[in-house]
């Protein structure tokens, strides 16, 4: 099965960062800027449904759209958007500029993407540079405040660190249990743990970042 | 050496022809930096004697572009590859990004907008200049010229025409490779619906593919053909590239769910695509498709199934005299030499170039004509058969004497 995942925010706040540890499990200082549009795919295992007996394991296959952060590179990104099953937006704890341009990123994601429920369409939102905690210029709470705002349930919110790998796995993971939810609604099949298996050395993960 | 003298010759008497030329033999304008950089000034007509004495680092100061932020941010995660080539130290790094960060704010005003990619095009010139306060001039100097002139499609408010100039790819390759562009280009596909916007292709265009390619030597000589030629041969080198890689393409293209693995697939292949002769067998391909194919002639034959995706394209490279004076359309179709004293086309190249300016419109209204030429002489026929005037024989007869003017033969016994 076959979820795609699309990755939007401002430029600098590390979404190639975090891909590339979701990824590859590997974290790079000698990143550049992304232009245009990049494409990664991870293979996952999705265990358990709602009624949270481990069975009916699915392959999933996470297609994920890496994209440019400045604005004017949105307006060719359609094709990426559209069909998506997820959107993850990103920002820079250090950066208040970049949490206050998530309020753009969405409208701009569910405007491209049209996608057929506005309302209920999931997001997860990343509060990046966990590790740089000591610059710190935007509050856990106002943030979870915004999320609480922007969603009828629950806007699940993960503070990370692509550089210490903290937390990039459990928010990737509940972005994949999201998309799959909201793929299979109607089949009752809600998952509530996804294992993600292999490793980028055994080829089990394709990677197209460049 | 020849070489070294024929290109020193050339730029003593600015012989842009000769020297576009030159651009083309093995290894380019060669292995020293200073000449390079020469030859690169008189391309996009910069003249390095005549510069303003001016201060690099006040005009960066002064330039009043709304994306400092963006330019700090990727000029802080820039020049791996160079410092790496280099062995600067992470201090030594930083002060040339400080340098790269003058030259790039320096090139921008309130009327050009930097995007993400001109750093990696600024990063190039610089490493040729030099990272010096001289070379810094130099830089500038050209980065402007690029700006203003070969780039300007991707320094407007936003990627419109540069958008529409991609769209050029898709006709390019099937030029090239009929096959692989029916493999590639399916209109019909939504699946293969994000092919068609190629943004695959979107750095290659913007950058000269300095965002893609590592390996200086052969960044440098592909540079010193992008220059040498119109700013639309970014687009040729784009396809011919891609047809040099089809095998792998192809196989890529059998897997299930292809269309993103083909994206991912084509936007490396620059990186992926290592060594001179590599480049040097893309860029003489580039050359004779540019020179056989141009913008106009590569749309008026698309296959069918592209017609309605070429529009934009088509009501751009279709405008008359579109090259010389072509107000509106994006830079990067133009087949007109970049540099503003841009010496004349050669004579052997002036005929073809005289058709290639005329409208495109030309080409399918003669078909047409042909077309119901026919079809009237066809149904003349039927109706002399079927009103009984003349008899099938004749008409076979008469066919068969001549078969290009049976249909006077027909006029003639009608008469009798």
């Amino acid at each position: 099965m076959l979820l795609k995942v699309v990755i939007l925010g401002d430029s600098g706040v590390g979404k190639t960062a975090l891909l590339n540890q979701f990824v590859n499990n590997r974290f790079s200082t000698s990143y550049k800027a992304t232009i245009g549009a990049d494409f990664l795919t991870k293979e996952a295992f999705c265990g358990a449904n709602a009624r949270s007996v481990a069975i009916d394991e699915t392959l999933v296959t996470l297609q994920i759209w890496d994209t440019a952060g400045q604005e004017r590179f949105q307006s060719l990104g359609v094709g990426f958007y559209r069909g998506a099953d997820v959107c993850i937006l990103v920002y820079d704890i250090t950066q208040p500029k970049s949490f206050e341009n998530l309020d753009t990123w969405r409208i701009e994601f569910l405007t491209q993407a049209s996608p057929s429920d506005t309302q209920n369409f999931p997001f997860v939102v990343i509060a990046n540079k966990l590790d740089r905690e000591n610059d710190r210029r935007v509050a856990t709470q106002r943030a979870q405040t915004w999320c609480a705002k922007n969603s009828t349930s629950i806007l699940p919110f993960f503070e990370t660190s692509a550089k210490a790998a903290t937390e990039v796995e459990a928010a990737f993971r509940k972005a994949a249990q999201l998309a799959l939810s909201q793929g299979t609604m109607q089949a009752d099949f809600i998952p509530e743990t996804i294992s993600f298996r292999g490793s980028p050395a055994n080829g089990d993960s394709k990677s197209s970042c460049c | 050496m020849a070489e070294t003298e024929a290109i020193e010759q050339a730029l003593a008497v600015r012989d842009l022809g000769a020297l576009r030329d030159l651009a083309f033999q093995p290894g380019g304008y060669g292995q020293d930096d200073g000449l390079r950089l020469h030859c690169w000034g008189a391309l996009v007509g910069v003249d390095f004697e005549s510069l303003p004495p001016l201060d690099v680092a006040s005009a960066a100061e002064t330039s009043s572009h709304g994306d400092r932020s963006t330019v700090a941010k990727d000029v802080n995660r820039s020049l791996w590859a160079a410092g790496e080539r280099r062995g600067w130290s992470e201090k030594v790094r930083n002060k040339r990004r400080r340098a790269l960060a003058r030259v790039v704010n320096a090139t921008f005003d309130e009327s050009q907008h930097y995007y993400q990619g001109f750093h990696d095009v600024a990063a190039v010139v610089l490493d040729v200049s030099g990272f010096h306060p001289a070379g810094e001039r130099r830089a500038l100097a050209i980065c402007r010229a690029l700006a203003r002139r070969r780039l300007s499609d991707a320094c407007k408010k936003d990627f419109a025409d540069v958008s529409t100039a991609l769209k050029l790819l898709p006709p390019l390759i099937h030029a090239l490779d009929g096959e692989l562009g029916q493999i590639l280009f399916r209109p019909h596909d939504p699946e293969f619906a994000l092919l068609l916007e190629p943004l695959w292709a979107l750095s290659w265009a913007v950058t000269l593919f300095a965002h893609n390619v590592d390996d200086r030597a052969s960044l440098f000589v592909l540079w010193d053909r992008l220059l040498a030629a119109p700013p639309c041969f970014s687009l040729y080198v784009g396809a011919a590239l891609v047809a040099h890689n089809r095998e792998s393409l192809i196989a890529t293209a059998m897997e299930d769910d292809a269309a993103p693995f083909l994206h991912g697939a084509l936007s490396k292949l620059p990186g992926l695509t290592s060594g001179p002769a590599a480049w040097d067998a893309i860029a003489t391909s580039a050359r004779r498709l540019l020179s056989t194919t141009p913008p106009a002639r590569a749309v008026a034959r698309a296959p069918r199934r592209l017609r309605s995706y070429l529009i934009p394209v088509r009501d751009v490279v279709r405008t008359p005299y579109f090259g010389r004076a072509a107000p509106d359309g994006p830079v990067l179709l133009s087949v007109a030499s970049s540099a503003p004293d841009a010496a004349p086309p050669r004579r052997r190249n002036r005929r073809r170039r005289r058709r290639d300016d005329q409208p495109l419109a030309i080409v399918p209204a003669r078909r047409q004509r042909v077309v119901i030429a026919r079809r009237f002489s066809v149904a003349v026929a039927l109706a002399a058969i079927l009103g009984g005037l003349v008899t099938e024989n004749a008409l076979l007869r008469a066919f068969l004497e001549d078969p290009t003017t049976w249909w006077r033969a027909l006029v003639q016994n009608l008469l009798t």
